[in-house]
């Protein structure tokens, strides 16, 4: 085993759902997944928590699962969180390496990030972007040394009902009223809402002002999608990498027999 | 420090030395000393012998941490995950707790479990189960059991459903409103769609039970991924016998209970109309993207995202029959493989 068995990153803390698999030796970068609508810090990312740390490749990485509000809330509250604990790795990491692994020590070093690289999920797509683009805006002196890769991104929308419907496992998929339930973040995910139309519009001036940390590293999407767009945002990203047999929830859980979503990881790492 | 010596560390500091053992840790010292009037074994005795107190609960739930931290650190021994020889005052320390007349009691009579005394066992060198195989696959599968632990111990929703199944109540909430809530659909699609800190007991009993029917297919498939490893996935199912076999039939009513609720909701749903209804629905949707170019104009998006919700709520409310048969099926399979024992098999005396 190259990485600790998962735990909470903030044990005393309950509302914080935020789960970490240190590596054993001291890493020189971390990734962090980002879930979305009504995801869970490791639920949605199924079978990542226990195939990459297997990985020879992911063995210099920490593993942080994020938690967060993505059902209630909303993109801008959620990304500026996200960023406030990017920063908080980046200048505070070994600080929580110590509340979360008792045996810090056995960890030589102080701990630094070269990079970290951020893997999201549909919301969580945007909200991963929408942190990067704060960091910008607050010149955080990591933001540069930052990486995305998306699987099947809602960068484009997202349609409430199928989300809905696509929740594995989840008894709000029974329902075919449920979309009717409306919140801040479902009116900032509907397709053509001024959200959506303005982070598009965000990344593209930044990315014209050399911002090329916003173009995703990577971008996966489902063979069979209904709760988002698969075109591409605009000419920013790169072709898209299509993993067959696979839905919008599938896209990012792989499991043996079904590696591609692992693969799509690892060949960035 | 070694791999195993760094493992048996990290198990110690996570789960032994954790807040919730704290009070069983105390009560042990102060049971050791004279004239301190600590009865631990009427504090740990069956709740038949007397009601259990809420204070006294929540000592008990202490040595319960206690009992579950040997338990995995026995687990960890099978699969050589830790040393066989551990630190002699660790020894010391564990033997005597485990062997205290109290405790002993507690987990061998009055609400037998296997692991700890196992563990006691393999302390005290009269014997100690093993299971051989692939290290890397064995420790694999023991971290992700360790994940399953550690997310169903920090849910409290869960808690609380476990906590009615077992004869609690919050005020009035209790299994019997649990259930009643679960009966009406619309209630509860609106108790999921609520905010965890506007919820009732109840309602995060019916949270809860959601949750512990996903851990459940998740234990389920883990233990199944196991079977290669007959006694290491004995001794994890054996973590859980509490749930399984203490008070399987409690649990099982409760459980088979409920997805039973679930399938019968389908009822309502008139056979003919339900693939229709549902190919409908996911058809507009395809048609609503293929609209979407991308030079299409955010009102014009917008506009028409406006329209496909207004026609998918013209189809009125209701539940989908196919997707709570999908549901239902494998995870009763799941609760049903759980409750029978077959997975304890390999650890089963005689």
């Amino acid at each position: 085993m190259l990485h600790f068995p998962e735990r909470k990153l903030r044990p005393g803390v309950k509302s914080d759902t935020t789960r970490v698999l240190w590596a054993r030796r001291p890493p020189r970068a971390a990734v962090v997944f980002v879930h979305g609508y009504r995801g869970e810090a490791i639920g949605t990312w199924s079978r990542f928590d226990a195939l990459l740390p297997m990985s020879p490749k992911a063995a210099d990485y920490d593993l942080f699962f994020y938690g967060y509000n993505c059902f209630s809330s909303n993109t801008m509250a959620e990304a500026s969180l996200l960023c406030d604990f990017l920063t908080e790795l980046h200048e505070d990491g070994g600080a929580l390496l110590r509340k979360s692994l008792a045996l810090a020590d056995v960890r030589p070093g102080p701990l630094s990030y070269g990079e970290v690289l951020l893997v999201a999920h549909s919301i969580g797509a945007i909200v991963s972007r929408r942190a990067l683009l704060f960091a910008r805006q607050l010149r955080r002196p990591w933001e540069e040394r930052t990486r995305l890769v998306l699987f099947a991104p809602a960068h484009r929308g997202a349609v409430i009902s199928e989300l809905l419907a696509e929740l594995e496992g989840a008894w709000l998929s029974f329902f075919r009223a449920g979309f009717r339930h409306m919140s801040p973040l479902v009116a900032e995910v509907a397709p053509g809402s001024p959200s959506i139309v303005g982070l598009e519009a965000d990344v593209e001036r930044e990315v014209a002002r050399g911002a090329r940390h916003l173009l995703a590293t990577k971008v996966v999407i489902a063979e069979v999608e209904r709760v988002v767009s698969n075109l591409k945002l605009h000419d920013l990203d790169p072709v898209p990498v299509v993993v067959r047999g696979s839905t919008h929830t599938s896209v990012c859980k792989p499991r043996p027999g079904f590696l591609q979503p692992l693969t799509e990881v690892e060949d960035v790492l | 420090m070694d791999y195993l010596e760094t493992n048996f560390a990290d198990l110690e500091q996570q789960y032994l030395r954790r807040d919730e053992t704290s009070e069983a840790l105390a009560l042990l010292r102060r049971s050791r000393s004279p004239g301190k009037g600590i009865d631990l074994t009427w504090l740990l005795r069956h709740h038949d012998e007397g009601d259990v107190t809420d204070p006294e609960t929540r000592k008990r739930d202490s040595f319960d941490h206690l009992l579950a931290a040997y338990g995995l650190l026995e687990i960890a021994s099978i699969i050589r995950f830790v040393p066989g020889d551990v630190p002699i005052a660790f020894r010391e320390e564990a033997l005597g707790q485990l062997s205290h007349p109290a405790v002993k009691k507690y987990y061998e009579t009055n609400y037998p479990l296997l692991l700890p005394s196992l563990y006691r066992k393999r302390l005290a060198g009269e014997a100690s189960e093993d299971q051989p195989g692939d290290q890397t696959q064995l420790h694999g599968l023991f971290s992700r059991f360790l994940g399953l632990v550690n997310r169903l111990d920090a849910d409290e929703e869960v808690e609380t459903f476990l906590w009615f199944v077992d004869s609690g109540s919050i005020g009035s909430a209790n299994l019997g409103t649990t259930k009643r809530l679960l009966r009406n659909h619309d209630r509860t699609m609106k108790v999921l769609l609520k905010r965890a800190e506007d919820r009732t007991a109840a309602e995060d009993s019916v949270c809860g039970a959601e949750s512990f029917l996903r851990f459940c297919a998740e234990l389920d498939a883990l233990l199944a991924e196991a079977e290669d490893f007959p006694v290491f996935q004995a001794a994890m199912w054996n973590f859980y016998a509490y749930w399984f076999r203490l008070i399987g039939r409690d649990l099982g009513d409760a459980l088979v209970g409920i997805l039973d609720t679930l399938a019968g909701w389908v009822s309502e749903v008139s056979e003919p109309h339900e693939m229709p209804d549902r190919s409908r629905r996911e058809d507009l949707v395809s048609q609503f993207w293929r609209s979407v170019e991308p030079d299409t104009t955010s009102a014009a998006v917008h506009r028409r995202y406006s329209d496909l919700l207004r026609t998918l709520d013209e189809s009125g409310g209701g539940v989908d029959a196919r997707a709570i048969r999908a549901y239902v099926s494998p995870v009763k399979g799941a609760v049903e493989r759980l409750l029978s024992g077959e997975y304890g098999r390999a650890l089963r005396p005689g």
